[in-house]
């Protein structure tokens, strides 16, 4: 189903007719090749999209359909910004020459294939359906370095006929976002791994994973490090991307000159997960819709990349209740604003002077 | 009797109830064994006893991070420590040998590794109240011999005097954590 334009709409066939119009009229219902951007060429951006989470009763059926309108409204967005991407084809085959599956480890080799295809900027997006709404979550990055440009979340609801339009503009929204993040960057880079779940499923980690870039990018004007290319380099030398040991390291520090890595483990604290005299046999991790989450510990620990000694270690708790304020405010308790909100105080609080807090 | 003296029973009495409400910390220090030799440890994967599955997962890095806070020590990192762990064959759960400490100083270059075992961790009811609460013993093994050198026994919960007197919530379960590591630490450093 990859790359056509038949979808299962979540609306009646009038009122979808409607909205593919409205979408027509838009012009972005293919990708548009903009003015001396040719795409495939030097210096063109691979997109891959991944679908990182279904909630239950988004009335969208068919998520590959859903995944190829996403690659089509950025690959559109690119152009208008004067940026090309990468045929999908092209970048499919890539893709599936390398097992390239969910965006969470991506091989040197792969890179090295963009690289040779002309491909010198990754944009890497998940798509995060829910009951009412798309989350589109994803950070632009080199190919060559491995090094982060921008990263960025966008939200569009799925309410009404029209979601095709609000989903085509907020991929708008969300290029455009990463393209004026994007800030010159010096200094030894900061080497975030991907972030560790215990109790979680991994969309919660991505979602943590992201959050974790955001904050580091937000924070700091060094270089940021994709843990998609650290991991995958970890898993092509047969290392744990997890929990790297010290050849791990030494690969950290050898090939991305990397002085510390950055490793955040998730665990939750859901009282479910107390293993009761008649549930010896649960699986050692139950899977988390992201759509809910579960209070939860962050906890962060650098890592001297030389030494192989912690050089600094925090943790943060976060309930899932809603944060109450004045006037009987209550914060969001939405995943995504939860877990950002712990991963901002705990890379805050890692940033402090001191070993500890 | 004076009202002097009826204000020293009240406050005699206050810290009575204080002292009976302190959760305790009993713990061993080798009288034998000079701790200044001991500049570069590791932290073993703890033990859990508990009900909870991920509590010794929980209790580690908080463990880890008060441990640093000390200055005291350097610390190798978890990834390297399981790395030897797996190299020699032993289990996350199987208390060590003296000849496995010996074995596992070697394999990571360290003076001293620290174990854990978490016995009770989550929520407890104390009076009409739930409570966080943690029980926990640490030890730090010197890897020339395998021997014991320090031991602490430490329980804590999340409730205190003045939350009983005015009312409130238990101490989150981190806070309640990160008590009961400090005061086992502080036992030994």
């Amino acid at each position: 189903m990859r790359g056509t334009t038949r979808s299962r709409l979540p609306s009646p066939a009038g009122a979808a007719a409607a909205a593919l119009a409205l979408l027509a009229c838009l012009g972005a219902g293919r990708p548009a090749a903009a003015v001396g951007a040719e795409p495939g060429g030097p210096g063109s951006t691979c997109i891959l999209l991944f679908t990182a989470g279904a909630g239950q009763g988004s009335g969208i059926t068919d998520l590959a359909d859903l995944r190829a309108l996403g690659e089509q409204e950025l690959a559109a967005a690119l152009a208008r910004s004067g940026d090309a991407a990468l045929p999908a084809d092209a970048a499919l085959a890539l893709q599936r020459r390398f097992r390239v599956r969910d965006g969470r480890l991506l091989p040197p080799a792969f890179l090295a294939g963009l690289d040779s295809a002309g491909a010198d900027r990754l944009l890497v997006a998940h798509l995060y359906v829910g009951r009412g709404r798309i989350e589109l979550a994803g950070r632009t990055l080199s190919t060559g370095g491995g090094l982060i440009e921008a990263a960025a979340t966008e939200t569009c609801s799925l309410a009404g006929a029209a979601w095709r339009i609000d989903f085509a503009i907020a991929c708008r929204r969300f290029v455009a976002t990463l393209a004026a993040a994007v800030r010159p960057r010096a200094g030894a880079p900061v080497a975030p791994l991907a972030v560790f779940p215990l109790g979680f499923d991994a969309t919660a980690a991505q979602i943590a994973t992201q959050a974790l870039l955001e904050a580091a990018l937000a924070d700091t004007a060094r270089a940021v490090l994709d843990p998609a290319v650290l991991g995958g380099a970890l898993a092509a030398a047969g290392l744990d991307p997890r929990r790297p040991d010290r050849s791990g390291l030494d690969l950290l520090a050898g090939s991305f000159a990397a002085g510390e890595a950055t490793l955040v483990e998730m665990i939750t604290r859901d009282p479910d997960q107390i293993v009761r005299a008649s549930d010896d046999d649960a699986p050692a991790s139950s899977a988390v819709s992201w759509e809910t989450v579960r209070s939860f510990s962050l906890h962060l620990r650098t890592v001297d990349t030389r030494t192989g000694l912690v050089t600094a270690a925090h943790g943060v708790d976060q309930d899932n209740s809603p944060a109450r304020g004045w006037f009987g405010n209550t914060a969001s308790n939405a995943p995504r604003q939860l877990i950002a909100a712990a991963m901002n105080r705990l890379w805050e609080a890692s940033r402090q002077p001191g070993k500890v807090r | 009797m004076a009202p002097r003296m009826w204000t020293r029973i009240a406050l005699a009495l206050s810290l009575a109830a204080l002292a009976g409400c302190a959760p305790g910390t009993a713990h061993f220090v080798h009288p034998d064994v000079d701790l200044g030799f001991v500049k570069r440890c590791a932290v073993v994967p703890f033990q859990n006893l508990s009900p909870d599955r991920f509590a010794a997962a929980r209790l580690q890095p908080v463990f880890l991070a008060e441990l640093l806070q000390t200055e005291a020590l350097s610390v190798v990192d978890t990834g390297e420590t399981l790395a030897a762990y797996n190299r020699l064959g032993l289990g996350p759960d199987t208390p060590l040998t003296p000849e496995q400490v010996v074995a596992l100083g070697e394999a990571l270059g360290v003076q001293a590794i620290f174990t854990g075992a978490v016995e009770d961790y989550g929520q407890r009811r104390s009076g009409g109240d739930q409570t966080n609460a943690v029980t926990a013993t640490f030890s730090m093994l010197e890897t020339e011999t395998g021997t014991m050198v320090w031991n602490a026994q430490v329980a804590r919960d999340g409730s205190s005097f003045w939350r009983k007197l005015f009312g409130g919530d238990s101490a989150s379960q981190y806070e309640v954590s990160r008590r009961a590591v400090r005061d086992a630490l502080e036992s030994l450093f």
